[in-house]
């Protein structure tokens, strides 16, 4: 399961694997044939699963517990097997809702922060930067360029539909071809997985080395993100997953060591905007 | 038999290089056929007259519509379709994997078959923490049985529809009764001989949630090529014009690979695809494969070699129709088991034609014994059909080895209870047809 979410975690983002393992979770109680006196294990194990996945996705992490404390508080004895699964779902369903509604406003505030003639890197865009640049295109007709880091084809496939159908102009580039764009940006955007206690952000693979150098340059970095991606666990908790693969490259094998995640200190993050608006560093949002 | 010799001692030599697949087949074959004629044991034109073109046409038609089907992205929408529709039930997977190979085999050719369904059923039964090996074994055998009720479902049926005249229809009429029998037994028996493996999963909550993730997963990667939908609407309905074309045969006149390649040239203008990169996806070498194999047992029939066997071999059996139709059957069925069915049912029309000049047997039921024969016959063992050898080659390259053995295990008992309700039917139409 932890292999899995990892796999569609590096496709989808957190956002949208937050909303995916949610509506899986309401799909797998739907098809769940079980006595009344079994339910409430099950539930509650695969929670706490998903809670201690490899890499922690942290907003997900505190909607599951919002949604065991509400289970504790609205699902009593007396309920019959099928209202007791219809409470469930119901309780899964807000918990989509309010993580809908705390992006959909992150994604508000983001819009004050595009202007005309912008050139904008992005890397491993999230669904809210994704969302962010289309609406400001769409809505608010702002004229700015993207510079698209390539990151995994099927991330950087979606971001390039995403930016070609709202006709937004940008650029695809290899990641380590940065050096080449760096000095005609004025910002770059990320989303993050988690924003941690000891103030770091636990992001897509290649996020540490461009925010670097984007911050060397003095181009502003602005990470978007809302209340739910902060973790009250520092980075050395994040259960950043470390793999061997072998590899194969002319007619030599090796091991080579990848890590699912990088770990970014926030202090190279020159604007933090949530569902409140833009916050300062070292802050947790209210 | 007057100068036979070389060509029955050319054609063994293809038959062991073609079973044993020490050389290509397309090479086999036409390195027998130009030995024939560096010899002088035939003349180029004579040759050339002997290769049936309508069975060519009707193959290069029917590969170059699946073609263009293929880019399109429909079978990867249909995969992942039925893959989200079993909701990764294991008996459902069985079942509805089942169904859809075993109707595209009936229409598409069964190497095709495996090549979409073989895949998806591996990534999603091995995603579930299931064997995959009776899953590919069974959509294997599923295809060659499928393939079995219509003209252009397996190549033995190809052969024997082009050379005797049998129609699309005729087939279909003939054959579809045998065909579900066997559809549905097989699951059955592949059901009960392992029902701890298809055990549901619905009482588990972390592996239907993993279900979940997966059919995801799935989607994304097999929905990864390009879906291009106006491609696909022309092509389905090339398809249903091509079949609707076959199915009224007997009203037009026109033969099934004359309306197989006319199809598929105007699929290729319409659709706009690249015609170069649409012809590299036709089996050239199968196409030549059958040319050099029709030529080679021309050559066998020409000088008597065929008429010699018909005649000390499956004549002597006497002129029982009962005989005579269990003869062909069970004979087609052992030995396409073993040996390519392509060159072997080649072998057997000269044969069979003149058994029935001999003994008369009515609704063309020889013809359907042979065919039900060299179609489940292929089951046997995993050599015996092109469908078995490229599922196991593919579930190899997933690293889901099965040996021959192991495929044998579950193929063979399968194999043998479809040829006892092919005899039942043949029997029983042989009964009523007398």
């Amino acid at each position: 399961m932890y292999k899995l979410l990892r796999e569609l975690g590096n496709v989808h983002g957190i956002a949208t694997m937050t909303i995916l393992s949610l509506n899986s979770f309401i799909e797998s109680i739907q098809q769940l044939k079980c006595s009344k006196k079994e339910t409430l294990p099950l539930y509650f194990e695969l929670a706490n699963a998903l809670k201690n996945s490899q890499p922690n996705i942290i907003p997900l992490m505190h909607l599951l517990e919002q949604f065991e404390n509400e289970m504790q508080e609205n699902l009593t004895s007396d309920m019959d097997l099928e209202t007791r699964r219809q409470k469930t779902i119901s309780i899964l369903q807000k918990k989509i809702e309010l993580f809908q509604s705390n992006a959909a406003r992150v994604t508000e505030n983001g819009l004050n922060y595009i202007n005309d003639k912008d050139v904008i890197i992005v890397h491993a865009a999230s669904s809210v930067v994704t969302t962010i640049l289309v609406q400001a295109k769409k809505k608010l007709n702002r004229r700015f360029k993207v510079i698209i880091l390539e990151h995994n084809p099927e991330r950087t496939r979606q971001t390039v539909r995403a930016l070609r159908d709202a006709d937004i102009e940008h650029i695809v580039a290899p990641a380590h071809n940065l050096s080449h764009y760096i000095e005609g940006a004025n910002k770059m955007f990320v989303g993050a997985l988690t924003i941690t206690s000891d103030h770091k952000i636990v992001a897509p693979t290649g996020t540490a080395g461009t925010v670097s150098l984007c911050h060397l340059n003095k181009i502003s970095v602005h990470l978007f993100a809302n209340s739910l991606h902060y973790s009250h666990r520092d980075s050395t908790h994040q259960e950043i997953y470390e793999e061997q693969e072998e590899t194969y490259s002319a007619n030599m094998n090796f091991n080579m060591t990848t890590h699912s995640h990088d770990l970014v200190d926030l202090e190279l993050i020159d604007h933090i905007i949530t569902e409140t608006g833009e916050i300062q560093k070292g802050t947790y949002p209210v | 038999m007057e100068g036979a010799l070389i060509p029955i001692v050319v054609f063994l030599i293809v038959y062991v290089a073609i079973t044993l697949e020490l050389v290509n087949k397309a090479v086999s074959a036409l390195l027998g056929v130009m030995v024939l004629l560096m010899l002088h044991v035939v003349p180029e034109h004579e040759a050339a007259a002997l290769i049936d073109f309508e069975t060519i046409m009707l193959l290069l038609g029917m590969m170059s519509i699946v073609a263009v089907l293929r880019k399109s992205g429909l079978f990867s929408i249909i995969s992942v379709k039925i893959a989200t529709l079993t909701k990764g039930s294991p008996i459902k997977i069985l079942i509805l994997f089942s169904i859809v190979t075993a109707v595209l085999s009936a229409f598409l050719d069964n190497v095709t078959t495996v090549l979409i369904i073989i895949p998806i059923i591996i990534e999603l039964t091995r995603g579930m923490g299931l064997d995959p090996k009776i899953y590919v074994i069974s959509q294997a055998i599923i295809s060659n049985i499928g393939g079995t009720a219509t003209l252009i479902g397996d190549p033995p049926n190809i052969i024997i529809g082009s050379k005797v005249g049998l129609t699309f229809n005729q087939f279909i009429v003939n054959l579809t009764i045998p065909v579900i029998i066997s559809f549905i037994v097989t699951l059955l028996y592949i059901w009960l001989t392992n029902r701890e493996k298809f055990k549901p999963i619905d009482s588990n909550l972390a592996k239907l949630f993993s279900v979940q993730l997966l059919l995801e997963k799935i989607r994304i990667e097999f929905l990864n090529t390009r879906i291009d939908k106006k491609i696909m609407i022309k092509g389905l309905t090339c398809l249903a014009i091509t079949i609707l074309l076959f199915v009224t045969q007997t009203i037009t006149k026109m033969s099934p690979g004359v309306v197989a390649v006319f199809m598929a040239m105007i699929l290729f203008t319409i659709s706009g695809v690249d015609v170069e990169q649409m012809m590299e996806e036709v089996e050239w070498s199968t196409l030549l494969f059958f040319a050099g194999l029709f030529i080679l047992v021309g050559v066998l029939e020409h000088k008597g070699v065929i008429e010699w066997l018909a005649q000390n071999i499956f004549l002597k059996i006497g002129d029982n129709p009962y005989v005579m139709v269990l003869t062909v059957l069970w004979v087609s069925g052992i030995v396409s088991g073993f040996l390519d069915n392509i060159p072997f049912t080649i072998t057997m029309i000269p044969i069979v034609r003149l058994m029935l000049e001999a003994t008369p047997i009515p609704n063309n039921i020889l013809w359907w014994a042979l065919a039900l024969g060299a179609c489940f016959g292929g089951n046997l063992t995993m050599i015996g059909a092109s469908a078995n050898i490229v599922s196991v080659g593919m579930a190899k390259q997933a690293k889901v080895h099965i040996s021959f053995l192991e495929f044998m295990k579950a193929s063979a008992t399968i194999t043998i209870i479809t040829l006892i309700i092919a005899s039942v039917f043949l029997t029983s139409y042989l009964w009523l047809s007398l």
